[in-house]
């Protein structure tokens, strides 16, 4: 596993959970801590488990404050330095909008396979769904997405 | 999904650069994340597959030579069945461990059981491989049977063997499990020997069919069986 790529990934992961660039990065880092005194063997499974420590530290942080929940609901994430694609196209407000009807679990599927690139083998583990049941679910999602992007861009 | 909607989907989940990665990068320890590749554990297990299971091999593939070399008219089905015991070599080296209570001592060491057992079955199932290759490969020569149909009777009583061997070591617990897949091997060793001592009509070409599809069969079977044989193993890790 290469620590410089899986860092960038819990990161993104963490900032898409609490929508803040310093917590975001405290947690990714707590995340690896947590991850190494584990004392872990690798098995194959060492995604999954950064994973769900950094899923667990994000849920205990919005346990201790609650306002963040709050946040993460109503707040939009921070705009990125580089959007270019996107507003060049018309692209990324549409799709935001589009991705707000999904569910939490949707889209973090949506974060985790395509821009975190992960294997199916590492989603299908952390959500404890089939292979079957991942492409049927990406493909309802990018129905889904196409139709309320049609909406939204009308 | 098409290219445009998943880079549109990536630049969504854009976060700004992290600040303070390098720094934390450099004071953890640099390896204790990384995986050992397949290749350095097969390495590291090929010393400790016990001398007899290579012996038994190149003894079984002695053997072979000799009938080989008779030039019986029943060569192709004294050598197959010879070839159980090759199979008897793998299956007694993947069940060592249970066999001496060490299954779950070697769960806690540096390759998991699951690591160490899959290598030592893939190594010594590649020299398996090679050495019925081989044994196709001289059969051959006497242009008895297609090659299709020569490979159908060299490995079936192997894969057989193996199918049977695994569920065995699969579905059974105890020191007794040695002695069950011996039995197995024996009896379609010697099932093969008496069928081609008889000449039953099962060992004709015309059946040749039955025997191909027979072995594609067990080819799947045993892919099968060995990923719920490492899926049960799975367990010991998690133990």
């Amino acid at each position: 596993m290469d620590y410089d790529v899986q860092y960038d990934k819990i990161y993104r992961y963490c900032y898409y959970k609490v929508k803040d660039k310093n917590l975001a990065e405290e947690i990714t880092q707590e995340t690896f801590l947590h991850f190494l005194d584990s004392g872990y063997r690798e098995q194959g499974k060492s995604l999954q488990y950064l994973y769900t420590i950094a899923r667990n530290l994000c849920v205990d942080h919005f346990r201790r404050n609650t306002n963040n929940k709050q946040i993460l609901l109503n707040e939009e994430p921070e705009e990125p330095a580089d959007s270019g694609f996107e507003e060049e196209f018309g692209i990324k407000s549409d799709l935001q909008k589009a991705m707000s009807v999904l569910s939490e679990e949707d889209r973090e599927i949506l974060l985790l396979k395509y821009a975190n690139d992960e294997k199916d083998t590492v989603i299908c583990g952390l959500f404890g769904i089939s292979r079957f049941s991942l492409y049927r679910r990406l493909h309802r999602l990018q129905k889904l997405l196409r139709k309320h992007l049609i909406v939204y861009s009308s | 999904m098409d290219k445009e909607l998943k880079m549109a989907i990536c630049r969504a989940y854009e976060a700004p650069l992290p600040g303070r990665k390098e720094e934390f990068l450099q004071k953890i320890p640099q390896n204790s994340m990384q995986k050992s590749s397949l290749y350095e554990i097969i390495c590291s297990q090929i010393g400790y597959i016990h001398k007899g299971a290579w012996f038994s091999a190149t003894a079984i593939f002695g053997a072979i030579l000799y009938f080989l070399s008779q030039q019986e008219p029943n060569t192709v089905f004294l050598c197959s069945a010879l070839t159980p015991f090759l199979a008897l070599g793998v299956l007694i080296e993947s069940g060592r461990s249970q066999r001496y209570n060490m299954a779950e001592l070697e769960s806690a060491t540096k390759y998991s059981l699951r690591s160490t057992i899959f290598s030592k079955m893939l190594i010594l199932g590649i020299f398996d491989l090679i050495v019925l290759l081989l044994i196709i490969s001289l059969t051959q020569l006497q242009k008895r049977y297609g090659l299709l149909l020569t490979a159908a009777y060299i490995l079936l009583p192997y894969l057989l063997t193996m199918w049977l061997g695994l569920m065995i070591e699969r579905t059974s617990f105890g020191r007794e499990i040695p002695y069950s897949v011996m039995g197995i091997s024996t009896l379609i060793s010697v099932l093969m020997f008496i069928s081609t001592g008889t000449n039953i009509i099962i060992l004709k070409p015309d059946y040749g069919i039955w025997w191909e599809f027979g072995t594609f069969i067990l080819i799947a079977e045993i892919i099968l069986s060995g990923q719920k044989r490492m899926d049960q193993l799975e367990e010991s890790i998690w133990n």
